[in-house]
């Protein structure tokens, strides 16, 4: 093992039963359990009793920074306390929640798949959506493949929702394939970059990891999926249901929502898909080895517009194929598609629907968009009195559908009214 | 990385070098291009001297003496046994003029077209024409679509170009429906996946490399702007069947060998594939989805009528209810035949077995005349018609009329089909 490196395990904890078994869970996979460092930020309830860390205070491998659970001010904040408060000199990061396991020889695992792609000329950040454990069956309930971060579509609000799916062909390879995203709850990485990359405490859980990524990757990062089992996470829902930082927030009366829409504004302000002279984004900006454009190309988004490239939507690894004429990568993305979709009573004169079904199919009648209008839906809009409706559907695409099928559905009839427009 | 390979089959041709030249000057990046020359050449002649590539590390030179050629596929065969691991393939006569920065150009296309999702693009077109002696001023500044002409007697499908209406308003590469082997740019994989036939010819090699192409998942598509010209004329060069004795029989073998191998004649196609050749189609899409993208079928010899209007593919409307039965054929008439002055009409019909006709149109004067003059070299007239039928015509016939001395005596000949 490459002489002597530390590892920082960067540990958020707020009200968790699992801190401490992680930790413990963490010393004894790894290889060298004297260089793996913790830097803890403890967010505790008095009552709770479980997060009890008085046993690791004389142990000069731990650095924890304590405050009670209604003093602490979000995810970015705690993250941000742990990378400015606790990390030093440890010569890398691992970056986690607080409810993981850990496969053996963690530790040199991370190390040896990290300068891999460091002596391959990069600058390496490895970030997972990790396989899960669960507490009350373990090992026996882990996922036993690792995952990717996937998109699944922009928010209205202009950042991405991104979930996990399987590392497709991860069997096969030998080395990370690169990624689009970081990942909040696990990245590894050399500890400048915590050091360069600043969690932004306003940035408060959703958009965390959008944020993250693209500025890291401006700032010159590399962004890999490790390809192995080496840390699993869980989601612990079930199992603080009531104790979770939005919870209390609730029970503390704090004003979530205008937080949140503060720190959405911010991020479309760092995506500069929106202009607004009083946010200030020093100390939290893009970087300047590489421009968000490069970022969009990598990936395949284009933030101004919301969309996507097909090639990033079919989970094919980034970096997307480099298109360096700018009218034909404009070109290349999905479009947003609108059409006015009209309801009339005289087409759908029956009171029985289940549902509507409504499909916007091309020209050989393969379904381009389709959704179902329930039976509440259809009741509410159309008993009017002027026995119309019409609203506007929109969705992303890469074909032009040309017709327009709505049919209903009745439990007594089965399919029966069926009503075709031309678009 | 982006590297190229690029395969140029050359037969005695006096535009090699302009080409190769040009090639290079427009490339942005000449350093990632393996240039493999399928150098089909004569001692006689002494314009493709490649002396000052030999030595060239980008360049493999296949040096063969022209009469020891074997046909263009062949070449094309003997060249991809060359390809190593490029990125990307560039096939090629030996006959053109280049786009400066013609390697980026395509390779955004190529590019793009896998932005949008699609796996495995292959662009390819018969390119627009430049002349020689007049270039650059005499490139065309277009660009066409690759569309059949009509499936020859024989069983090959003939293609031709045509016009792409307001090309300039494309903004981006569009569907086709065939290869043209004189420019083909894809991914490397290509050559090994889909390797040259070298037992076909010349006819055929283009249609079957595109179905070929298609069910191994390739799509299919022409540039939408100019970025590489050819020389289409090529008035007075050598050709391979100009100095070979024996190509009649390779031209017969492979007529032969295209309709067995896209299930043309009777019996089972699939088994006779399997013996012939293994690994001609692939496992990604069958040959009749081919033939329902292109809007074509080949047992049949039918041609759908969305692709007779140059629609571009997929077909949109009903497969099976669009194919017609579109008839093309040449009657070709030796002039020595034609010895009146004065014809003024000639009664021109498709005939079954019992004479009775099928299709009749007729030439009149002003047909005649410019049948006549149109190339005073050229020993026999031909006389194109078309029309739908699904009867085959047993054979035509031509009953010339003078104007003094009335009918003539009625020419006929027997259609052999294959």
């Amino acid at each position: 093992m490459n002489n002597k490196k530390t590892i920082l395990v960067h540990l958020p904890a707020y009200r968790d039963p699992e801190l401490i078994p992680t930790i413990k869970d963490a010393l004894l996979n790894a290889k060298y359990p004297k260089r793996i460092h913790f830097g803890i930020c403890r967010q505790y309830h008095p009552e709770d009793g479980f997060d009890d860390l008085s046993e690791f205070k004389n142990d000069k491998r731990f650095k924890i920074y304590e405050c009670l659970y209604n003093e602490a001010q979000g995810l970015p904040w705690a993250r941000s306390i742990i990378n400015e408060k606790l990390l030093t000199d440890e010569d890398y990061i691992c970056q986690l929640d607080s409810h993981h396991r850990f496969a053996k020889d963690w530790d040199e695992t991370l190390i040896d798949m990290h300068s891999g792609l460091e002596a391959r000329g990069y600058k390496p950040i490895l970030a997972a959506y990790l396989p899960l454990y669960t507490p009350f069956n373990d090992p026996g309930g882990r996922t036993i493949e690792p995952w990717q971060q996937q998109f699944v579509c922009f928010y209205p609000h202009g950042t991405i929702f991104i979930r996990p799916g399987l590392l497709t062909g991860w069997q096969d390879m030998t080395e990370p394939p690169m990624s689009r995203f970081l990942s909040g709850h696990f990245c590894f990485a050399r500890s400048e970059w915590a050091k360069e990359i600043r969690h932004d405490p306003d940035i408060y859980f959703s958009g965390e990891e959008l944020n993250l990524t693209v500025r890291s990757y401006t700032h010159g990062y590399d962004l890999f999926h490790p390809h192995r089992l080496v840390v699993w996470h869980s989601t612990m829902r079930e199992e603080r249901s009531g104790m979770l930082k939005w919870d209390d927030d609730a029970k503390l009366g704090v004003d979530w929502w205008n937080k949140q829409e503060y720190a959405r504004k911010k991020i479309r302000v760092l995506l500069r898909t929106e202009e607004d002279p009083n946010i200030d984004l020093t100390g939290y900006d893009l970087g300047t080895v590489r421009s968000l454009r490069d970022y969009e190309k990598y990936a395949g988004f284009h933030f101004k517009n919301m969309s996507v490239q097909q090639y990033s939507l079919d989970n094919n690894y980034p970096p997307n194929p480099h298109i360096t004429d700018p009218d034909l990568w404009e070109l290349s993305f999905m479009r947003s598609f609108y059409h006015l979709v009209k309801l009339y009573k005289n087409d759908f004169p029956h009171d029985d629907y289940e549902f509507i079904l409504m499909a916007f199919d091309d020209e050989q009648g393969i379904s381009i968009h389709s959704r179902y209008l329930d039976k509440n839906y259809i009741n509410s809009v159309l008993n009017n009195e002027s026995g119309y409706f019409d609203f506007e559907e929109t969705f992303l695409i890469t074909k032009k559908p040309t017709k327009l099928v709505l049919w209903a559905y009745s439990n007594e009839r089965g399919w029966c009214e069926r009503k075709e427009e031309i678009i | 990385m982006s590297r190229i390979f690029v395969s140029i089959a050359a037969y005695r041709d006096p535009e090699l070098l302009p080409t190769i030249k040009d090639l290079l000057t427009n490339c942005v990046n000449p350093e990632n291009l393996t240039i493999c020359i399928g150098w089909q050449h004569s001692e006689e002649d002494t314009w493709d001297n490649l002396d000052e590539y030999k030595n060239d590390s980008r360049f493999i030179i296949l040096d063969i003496p022209y009469k020891e050629a074997k046909g263009v596929c062949w070449m094309r065969a003997e060249i991809q046994k060359h390809y190593t691991d490029q990125e990307y393939y560039l096939q090629l006569d030996s006959h053109h003029r280049f786009l400066q920065d013609w390697d980026i150009t395509l390779k955004d296309y190529i590019h793009y077209l896998q932005c949008k999702g699609y796996k495995k693009p292959l662009l390819s077109a018969y390119v627009p024409g430049y002349f020689p002696n007049n270039d650059p001023n005499a490139r065309v500044h277009e660009v066409w679509g690759l569309n059949i002409d009509r499936f020859m007697p024989a069983g090959a499908i003939f293609l031709a170009p045509h016009h792409i209406p307001n090309w300039q308003d494309h903004k981006e590469p569009f569907p086709a429906r065939f290869i043209s082997a004189h420019f083909i740019f894809t991914l490397g994989s290509f050559p090994i996946e889909v390797p040259y036939d070298p037992e076909l010819y010349f006819h055929g090699e283009e249609s079957s490399l595109a179905a070929r192409a298609f069910t191994f998942g390739y799509s299919l598509f022409s540039p939408h702007k100019p970025v590489i010209w050819h020389e289409y004329t090529r008035e007075g060069k050598k050709k391979h069947w100009d100095d070979s004795n024996d190509w009649k029989e390779r031209d017969d073998a492979s007529y032969a060998r295209y309709r067995k191998l896209m299930g043309m004649d009777p019996g089972c196609s699939s088994c006779t594939r399997r013996a012939l050749a293994p690994n001609y189609f692939g496992p990604f899409e069958t040959l009749d989805a081919y033939e329902r993208y292109a809007g074509l079928k080949f047992s049949t010899r039918q041609i759908h009528k969305e692709t007779i209007n140059n629609d571009f593919p997929p077909i949109k409307g009903d497969y099976e209810l669009g194919l017609t039965d579109k008839i093309k054929h040449c009657i070709d008439i030796y002039k020595g035949s034609l010895i009146e002055t004065d014809y003024n009409s000639f009664a021109v019909a498709f005939i079954d077995e019992n004479g009775n006709d099928l299709y009749r149109k007729d030439c009149d004067e002003n047909e005649i005349q410019s049948l006549i003059n149109q190339d005073s070299n050229d020993q026999f007239i031909h006389i194109w018609r078309e029309y739908e039928d699904n009867r085959k015509a047993h054979s035509w016939r031509v009953w010339p009329h003078s104007k003094s001395k009335g009918w003539m005596e009625r020419i006929e000949q027997v259609i052999e089909y294959e």
